[in-house]
């Protein structure tokens, strides 16, 4: 059976790559980190930006959205951002439900 | 064959004009897209507008679709009126079930329906019912990107960890036919993953088309439940149950931690709801490693028994403590 061993390569892309793998161009890719729906985790330029999978998954989700629902990319930062809250509440909320029911008798 | 009244899906008079059909179409693509709705059914949702939306937002397409739905309208009413009519005692002959009138209507049908996919395919739109794919195969004919969820257990966390991963690429054959190939991998997961991260696994997806690179499978981190630990982030939380008269005079507990135990000190007069923190004994992230939290929580026994019940009531007379002060102020 195959064994794949997780290097450092493997979390992080560079804008090619992120490009490549989201089917955008690089002046889409400008736009998305103008916007913070991408956000480089490292380098001053274009060439030297490092991105998360993450960001790559957001980036996906973005130009889905955009195709699907035809909005404005600062509309689409705002969706993102606003769902990224949602996910978080969700979560607390799971979490101090799970706390409480450990606290009652 | 399932007729599906596309006005119905939009929720539009069939008289409703290109306007409102697109209209009718933004409200419920906002409300059932795959990426923003929590509906379980969104994705079938979805796609159910999109082929809706495809065809009615095309006048020829529409066209077309309409005089099939009038068709489907005519018989059913047709076929309505036979079961009446055969529980009033009359016979109807074949009217109920007319194989080849099926079949004709059926050709009738993929006819417009095979116009339809090039409308609307559920590929553009990112999202494969058949599979837990979230990727779509790109304009270089690159293979499918697939992500699947990957439980682990919060110890699992702590080292580096190799885990079996499965799962069922489906590719079409030279007939068309949708063929599914099990594939089965070791993977080395590396310490510190956190919740809902993704890791990435180039290559591993689906086979790209005539020398085109196959897609990524992306394994999204869930961490299991544990009976005992809370997750916040990396720090983890445990409800630690003490009885009132250690909550007063404090004492030591042995403490259950994800690699082992530890001693912990509970100082005297500690209240319910204090949390103690265990500094380093939470999960590991790529930088640090999170703390352990202990909540205590005091437990009265669910039974007072004959010998206690003297010395808590010399308390209760004895103690001028009132739990309820702050009520009078």
């Amino acid at each position: 059976m195959l064994q794949i061993n997780i290097s450092e390569q493997d979390c992080w892309l560079s804008s090619d790559e992120l490009c490549e793998c989201s089917d955008i161009s690089s002046a889409l890719l400008l736009e998305l980190v103008e916007h913070s729906i991408a956000i480089p985790l490292q380098g001053e330029v274009i060439e030297q930006w490092q991105f998360s999978v993450e960001n790559l998954h957001q980036v996906k989700k973005a130009t889905r959205i955009q195709r699907d629902l035809a909005l404005d990319w600062s509309g689409i930062g705002l969706i993102l951002q606003l769902l990224d809250e949602r996910d978080q509440l969700e979560h607390e909320v799971h979490r101090l439900k799970q706390q409480l029911s450990r606290f009652k008798i | 064959m399932n007729f599906k009244d596309y006005y119905t899906v939009l929720g539009i008079e069939p008289q409703a004009d290109v306007k409102a059909v697109k209209a009718a179409y933004k409200k419920l693509a906002v409300k059932y897209h795959p990426d923003v709705s929590k509906h379980d059914d969104a994705e079938e949702k979805f796609k159910e507008i999109g082929e809706a939306y495809a065809i009615l937002s095309n006048a020829k397409k529409r066209a077309e679709y309409d005089e099939v739905r009038h068709h489907h309208l005519n018989r059913s009413q047709h076929n309505y009126a036979g079961q009446a009519g055969a529980s009033a005692g009359q016979h109807w002959g074949q009217q109920q079930s007319d194989p080849q009138s099926d079949q004709e209507f059926a050709d009738f049908f993929n006819s417009i329906f095979g116009a339809r996919h090039s409308g609307f395919d559920s590929r553009h739109s990112g999202f494969d019912p058949n599979q837990q794919h979230h990727g779509r195969q790109s304009q270089h004919d690159k293979g499918q990107d697939i992500e699947m969820e990957f439980p682990m257990f919060l110890e699992e966390t702590l080292t580096d960890t190799l885990k079996p991963v499965s799962f069922t690429l489906q590719q079409r054959d030279a007939h068309g036919q949708v063929v599914e190939h099990p594939k089965s991998l070791k993977v080395n997961i590396p310490a510190g993953v956190s919740n809902g991260e993704r890791i990435r696994l180039k290559g591993q997806g689906g086979p790209g088309q005539t020398k085109a690179d196959n897609g990524d499978l992306y394994l999204k981190i869930r961490y299991a439940p544990h009976p005992l630990f809370d997750v916040d982030g990396r720090n983890l939380t445990i409800v630690v149950p003490v009885s009132p008269w250690e909550a007063v005079l404090g004492t030591k507990v042995k403490l259950p931690t994800l690699t082992g135990h530890i001693q912990l000190s509970i100082p005297a007069n500690s209240q319910s709801g204090q949390r103690l923190r265990i500094k380093g004994k939470g999960l590991l992230s790529k930088k640090e490693q999170g703390d352990l939290f202990a909540l205590l929580k005091i437990v009265v026994p669910a039974v007072a028994d004959e010998a206690s019940k003297p010395l808590w009531t010399e308390l209760a007379e004895k103690n001028t403590f009132d739990p309820r002060a702050s009520w009078s102020k």
